[in-house]
């Protein structure tokens, strides 16, 4: 929030100069999934449509005093997740180009055909609208947490929605290496089956390092996409190991659940839910396969 | 019945999956159908697991209790992308 003044409305350009209104400036108008996203992680919060008797108006503004110089940088955080990486590992935050918006990094790849080195995280992190191309780009950290142009680590390559799983690749673009790490944990040894009752940990943007036991497998979901219902399948749902543990929050979206004995992946994380507390995360393997790639391991 | 999906018996669990699938995913209260376990249960048994996004849809839908010999349970949950 820039600025609260009293003033006339806008709508589609026009000042409506018979209707007074609370008018709030903003750095970024946001809408639909970025409006959630940001609710979600406490970014920001929804200005109601009246205040007492008067209409509210949301405009675009930041202001600075007159002097000479650059704008402001973006506030730093402390949180190491949020925050530019070199070399870039899973856990991290990422997103697209165009939404105020991060996810999770999820790790390295490669793919089958060209052996090109990939970043594995979800669609609606890395692709996020319906008309999104090849070629989109893509920041670390996300631009929730800051990222710009001049952090472009990658750009989209494919992704997986035509075979109702929630994921996407980027091919980076040589400006910074990926290695086979999730932050906190350790590298990734191998893939494995999810089987149920598994213990199984992650480590994602949102909420850190977290741990789950594996309780359903297989199912066919129906998730929301802003306006848009898609099925999911090859879901695995993950609770946590003890009663008012946490598994995962909006922003974790891209982390890859790992069996937690030996370190192998099992599912890539999409979605969740708070009550009651689960995880959802998509069978790796189905994943793999649909993508035509391998996730990079260490033995 | 062992709990790892890539063995022969888990053909008839996903041919009652996708019954179940089939009749109530369309279902705007149905959010989530898959295959899990219950501890009470002997070890290894499995169930379908059919997702209701409000209490109330329960009895607006006419649940089996089995499908082909498997129970069925409900949970209500709705689930987001994170």
């Amino acid at each position: 929030m820039t600025l609260i003044e009293f003033g006339f409305k806008e709508q589609e350009g026009r000042l409506l100069e018979d209707e007074l209104a609370v008018r709030f400036h903003v750095r970024q108008k946001l809408y639909g999934h970025a409006l959630e996203m940001a609710v979600e992680t406490g970014q920001t919060r929804r200005i109601p449509e009246k205040i007492g008797m008067f209409q509210t108006d949301v405009s675009e503004g930041t202001y600075y005093p007159h002097r000479w110089g650059w704008g402001t940088q973006w506030p730093t955080t402390s949180n190491d997740r949020a925050v530019r990486t070199e070399p870039m590992r899973g856990g991290i935050s990422i997103s697209d180009e165009y939404h105020y918006a991060y996810g999770t990094l999820g790790g390295l790849v490669r793919d089958r055909m060209s052996g090109a080195e990939l970043i594995l995280s979800n669609w609606h992190v890395l692709a996020v609208d319906w008309w999104a191309r090849p070629g989109q780009r893509i920041f670390q950290p996300g631009r929730l947490d800051g990222g710009n142009h001049t952090q472009t680590v990658a750009t989209l390559m494919r992704d997986g929605m035509s075979q109702n799983l929630d994921a996407a690749v980027a091919v980076l673009n040589g400006q910074r290496r990926l290695i086979n790490e999730q932050l906190g944990l350790g590298p990734i040894r191998g893939v494995v089956q999810p089987k149920l009752g598994l213990e199984v940990i992650k480590s994602g943007r949102r909420t850190g390092i977290t741990r789950g036991r594996v309780v359903a497998v297989e199912g066919v979901a129906k998730i929301r996409y802003g306006y848009v219902e898609r099925l999911i399948r090859h879901v695995v749902r993950i609770e946590p190991v003890w009663a008012g543990g946490e598994v995962s929050g909006p922003g974790d979206s891209g982390a890859i659940w790992l069996e937690k004995a030996t370190m192998r992946a099992l599912g890539l994380h999409f979605a969740g839910s708070n009550m009651p507390e689960e995880a959802l995360a998509l069978d790796m393997l189905s994943v793999l396969n649909a993508l035509n790639i391998d996730l990079v391991t260490t033995a | 019945m062992t709990a790892s999906p890539s063995q022969s018996p888990w053909v008839k669990v996903y041919q009652a999956r996708d019954k179940l699938v089939e009749q109530f995913l369309s279902h705007p209260e149905v959010s989530l159908i898959d295959i899990g376990y219950e501890p009470d249960l002997a070890a290894g048994s499995v169930v379908l697991q059919i997702h209701l996004r409000r209490p109330e849809a329960e009895k607006l839908l006419s649940l089996p209790k089995t499908v082909d010999g498997i129970p069925v349970r409900v949970i209500i949950a709705d689930y987001r992308i994170e």
